[in-house]
């Protein structure tokens, strides 16, 4: 069944960045963005949660055209992980709570079966050594963690990830992507992000959309995608080289 | 639950100090109050008390009140914990607006009731937010921000000034303490229509702290989990504005309390949600005000200060400390 579609979705804000958008995200499925800086990665996240208009075309979510979906009942559907600064000194149990938002009552205070599932969900991603310590103390590995947690309290069919593992050094980055993967399988959501880690981008998805001059220029699974060349056609790599294998950049190569 | 605890004893301790407070506010000042007298029908005791210290003390509790949340609104809509009705020019707006009704149609209608005084005080207070919005969109920089809230402030107090140095006449004897921040004076129909009035917006304020919890994070945030966001900032932006101008309209400009009331809160709660924040601010405030009307008006009894001076310099240090803090951090 079909979590996301769109149709011939044009995305931008004065003038257009990316047209005729055409793509298809299927339950459970993870999807990555790819494509060069400005190629409008972003963008395309930030319309498709809802948090800008696009310019023309539709987007259906659950089969449902999304003007027809209320704001409450896409954050049921959608939970979104931007990299944005934050100055909100909440502890991290609070911001991971704050998760529960589309579900609490006016005051916003969790029954005790939101406390459960802000619980398991602090299991799920460990974070519950972090539970009392300030969000804005903690180190970007925890940061994404806690913001994961607070996505999948959030209950939502699809999540949307902008490049979560930019700030993270390896270790966090394989963690957090190893998390993601097991999450969507055992909650049963699907995924679409942005990734500049083409060698990881490769292992995660299932599906890669990339993106290039103000369009679509191929989807396909990872095996579609890393052949003949494309990856250095879709980045304009001309000085050094890129392994198709093992989905590395080469400054040069080695005798 | 620690957290639980620190939230109770906190708040225990507000609404015990409130309480004193309130009670000094009506035994302390220039005349001594006999105890005994102040339920005997006709005695000097019972008419100040009735007449002058109860109406003084709940419109002291209820302007500082309405500062700290008005404060505590501006803080969230801007992400910025320095932002303050009366640092942003949104009281001196007021001030402006209320003084020039107050001279310009003093002589010609007689019925300036408090209600309409309100009005008009909300009218200039939008009229500087709105200004200060505008300014907003081209200045990224919060300290700039601030700047030119200041530089509001400055323009209304001097047109402020120059409109009572050259309308002086009786009617507008209390205009100059009022135009500096004073209580004094204030009837008790007066101290009623104001509390109402910050009431209901606090009411208000409190009912939007869920919307307000998730905005805190950031606006895109709250958008993804479905605030209305354009709502949200109207509404949050017409509530700082009507506090700020309900207190402006019958107490005058009142500096500070707006920031240092909800950092002090913060700190002492050690927590940011909304709900736990918005009643304690309203508590704070109240017997911080409540405090610094007592100071203003026994320190050089029988001379008045203006309230405005003793909550600056009590408040004006705590931002001072906020600012260093922040260049640190």
């Amino acid at each position: 069944m079909s979590i996301l579609s769109t149709k011939n979705l044009n995305i931008g804000y004065d003038s257009i960045i990316v047209r005729d958008i055409n793509i298809d995200i299927s339950e459970g499925e993870i999807a990555v963005l790819i494509g060069p800086n400005g190629a409008g990665k972003t963008t395309l996240l930030k319309t498709v949660s809802g948090l800008i208009s696009s310019v023309s075309g539709s987007i259906f979510l659950n089969d449902k055209d999304f003007s027809d979906i209320s704001f409450s009942e896409k954050s049921r559907l959608i939970a979104t992980v931007l990299t944005e600064k934050t100055g909100a000194n909440y502890t991290c149990e609070e911001m991971i709570s704050l998760g529960r938002y589309p579900y609490t009552n006016s005051f916003g205070s969790l029954s005790s079966e939101d406390k459960e599932i802000v619980n398991e969900a602090m299991m799920l991603t460990d974070t519950l050594d972090l539970a009392d310590k300030s969000f804005l103390k903690i180190s970007d590995g925890q940061k994404q963690r806690v913001l994961l947690a607070r996505a999948i309290c959030q209950r939502p069919k699809l999540l949307i990830l902008d490049e979560p593992t930019s700030f993270l050094d390896v270790k966090y980055k394989l963690e957090f992507l190893k998390t993601l993967k097991e999450l969507s399988r055992t909650l049963g959501f699907s995924v679409l992000m942005s990734l500049h880690e083409l060698d990881m981008a490769k292992q995660i998805s299932d599906k890669l959309i990339c993106i290039k001059d103000d369009r679509i220029d191929k989807i396909g699974s990872a095996d579609d995608i890393f052949k003949d060349g494309y990856i250095k056609d879709l980045f304009g790599i001309y000085s050094g080289d890129f392994d198709e294998k093992t989905g590395l950049g080469i400054i040069w190569h080695t005798n | 639950m620690n957290k639980k605890r620190r939230l109770t004893i906190a708040y225990i301790c507000l609404i015990i100090v409130l309480f004193l407070a309130g009670i000094v506010c009506v035994l302390a000042g220039s005349v001594s109050i006999s105890l005994t007298d102040i339920f005997t029908k006709g005695t000097v005791s019972n008419s100040i008390v009735f007449d002058l210290r109860i109406p003084r003390m709940i419109a002291a509790i209820f302007a500082g009140g309405a500062l700290a949340i008005a404060g505590y609104c501006l803080q969230t809509f801007f992400h910025n914990p320095i932002a303050g009705p009366y640092l942003l020019g949104i009281s001196s707006g007021a001030k402006l607006s209320v003084a020039v009704l107050l001279i310009v149609l003093a002589g010609r209608i007689n019925v300036l009731n408090s209600v309409t005084m309100v009005i008009v005080a909300f009218t200039g207070a939008m009229i500087s937010m709105g200004f200060v919005l505008i300014v907003s969109r081209y200045v990224k920089s919060m300290s700039m921000l601030l700047v030119c809230g200041v530089m509001i402030g400055y323009i209304c107090t001097a047109i402020c000034d120059l409109l009572i140095a050259f309308a002086d006449d009786s009617d507008i004897v209390n205009l100059h303490n009022w135009s500096r921040g004073s209580l004094s004076g204030i009837t008790l129909t007066q101290s009623l229509i104001m509390s109402l009035i910050i009431s209901i917006s606090v009411i208000f304020v409190f009912s939007i702290s869920k919307p307000m919890s998730a905005f805190l994070v950031s606006e895109n945030y709250a958008k993804s989990v479905g605030v209305n966001i354009s709502l949200f900032k109207v509404v949050l932006v017409v509530l700082s504005s009507l506090l700020s101008a309900t207190v402006t309209a019958f107490a005058g400009p009142v500096s500070f309390v707006g920031i240092a009331v909800p950092h002090l809160i913060r700190k002492i709660l050690k927590t940011e949600r909304p709900i736990f924040i918005i009643p304690a601010c309203f508590l704070g405030g109240a017997a911080f005000t409540c405090v610094c009307d007592v100071i203003s008006r026994t320190l050089f009894a029988p001379t008045e200060l203006s309230i405005s001076t003793i909550t600056a310099i009590f408040g004006s240090p705590v931002v001072i400390y906020m600012l260093i803090k922040k260049q640190r951090a």
